[in-house]
């Protein structure tokens, strides 16, 4: 969807347009829910982040200035939910860590389509599967940044703002952490 | 933002390419669903919401605007009562009043001639003498 159609589109959500809000659904639920599952490691989680989520911008939409970033504004609710939650089940004493790998089975992957062929889907597959693993060596701090970077689409200033840290703390921890993941797919390919 | 952080900046996104391969695992259609309808569900709530806020305001609006008329009419009563004669204005109308009455009396003693007759005049002279310094000095009773 082009910037003038997104516009649009959020001027008929601020006025709680029925057919409005469900094609916000429609289009940033894929994504929205990629960057919780990443973040919490659970589909429950983040299925009931995700409804969380489209809730809160159904909610504070009207103080959303429109100013060309709804994605941002979208994925910065998305991911201070998930820091949410991952304090509370801190607090809790429960699973506390953001998650990279799946463990509540495997999951669709909405990227993949039928017109794939089998044998490059097997290969983004085992590619994935390694990134997977290697973004669980992260630490939680590591993670939360490139997962953010890579699903949300928010800039690293933004990212800063939305982790409470300075923007070159922020670069520093996505820095070294691809520099950790490179070396970890280097010495998988290696072995 | 400073020519460092820029610089790193730039070169972390180029890194991010390393991420490419990372899928990214789709909701259940059932969880769109459940979401489509939750927001739809409190789309229509704060649509309601508005609705009542938009006839509560104009409620307001016209409950302000009667008050304000009520408070400009009050306002007019209060400068009527201002202008209205007080206490010491009535006080004043009496003075004069009894000052006119008496100078009717001097003048009618005059044109009767009892100054000009002298001092040996009747009783009923006397009383009528008596009578205007009774009024003077009622007069000036009233204007203290």
């Amino acid at each position: 969807m082009d910037e003038t159609g997104l516009d649009e589109l959020v001027r008929r959500a601020r006025r709680h347009e029925a057919r409005a809000l469900s094609t916000l659904v429609e289009r940033y639920s894929p994504r929205v829910f990629g960057l919780l599952f990443r973040m919490t490691g659970s589909r429950d989680v983040a299925e009931d982040l995700m409804q969380e989520t489209f809730l809160r911008v159904v909610r504070t939409i009207g103080r959303y200035t429109e100013s060309g970033r709804f994605e941002s504004w979208l994925f910065r609710i998305a991911a201070n939910l998930a820091r949410d939650r991952a304090r509370q089940s801190k607090r809790r004493g429960t699973t506390a860590s953001l998650h990279a790998g799946d463990d509540d089975g495997p999951a669709p992957d909405f990227a993949a389509t039928d017109g794939d062929r089998p044998d490059a889907r097997l290969e983004r597959n085992e590619i994935g599967q390694r990134l997977e693993g290697v973004l669980a060596s992260l630490s939680d701090a590591e993670r939360e940044i490139i997962l953010l970077r890579h699903f949300s689409g928010l800039s690293f200033r933004e990212i800063a703002e939305v982790l409470s840290v300075p923007l070159g703390t922020a670069l520093a921890r996505a820095h070294r952490a691809l520099k950790r993941m490179r070396d970890a797919m280097r010495d998988e390919v290696r072995e | 933002m400073s020519e460092p952080l820029d610089k790193l900046e730039r070169t972390v996104d180029r890194e991010m390419a390393i991420l490419e391969g990372l899928s990214a695992p789709g909701p259940s259609r059932a969880a769109v669903a459940r979401v489509t309808r939750a927001v739809l569900l409190e789309g229509r709530r704060m649509r309601s919401r508005a609705a009542l806020l938009g006839r509560l305001s104009r409620v307001s609006a016209v409950a302000a605007a009667i008050v304000l008329v009520l408070m400009l009419t009050w306002s007019t009563e209060q400068v009527r009562l201002v202008d209205a004669p007080n206490a010491d204005a009535l006080v004043l109308d009496d003075w004069f009043d009894a000052l006119a009455e008496s100078n009717d009396h001097i003048a009618t003693l005059m044109s009767d001639g009892w100054l000009v007759d002298g001092l040996d005049g009747d009783q009923d002279d006397d009383e009528e003498l008596q009578s205007l310094f009774d009024r003077l000095k009622q007069s000036m009773m009233i204007g203290a």
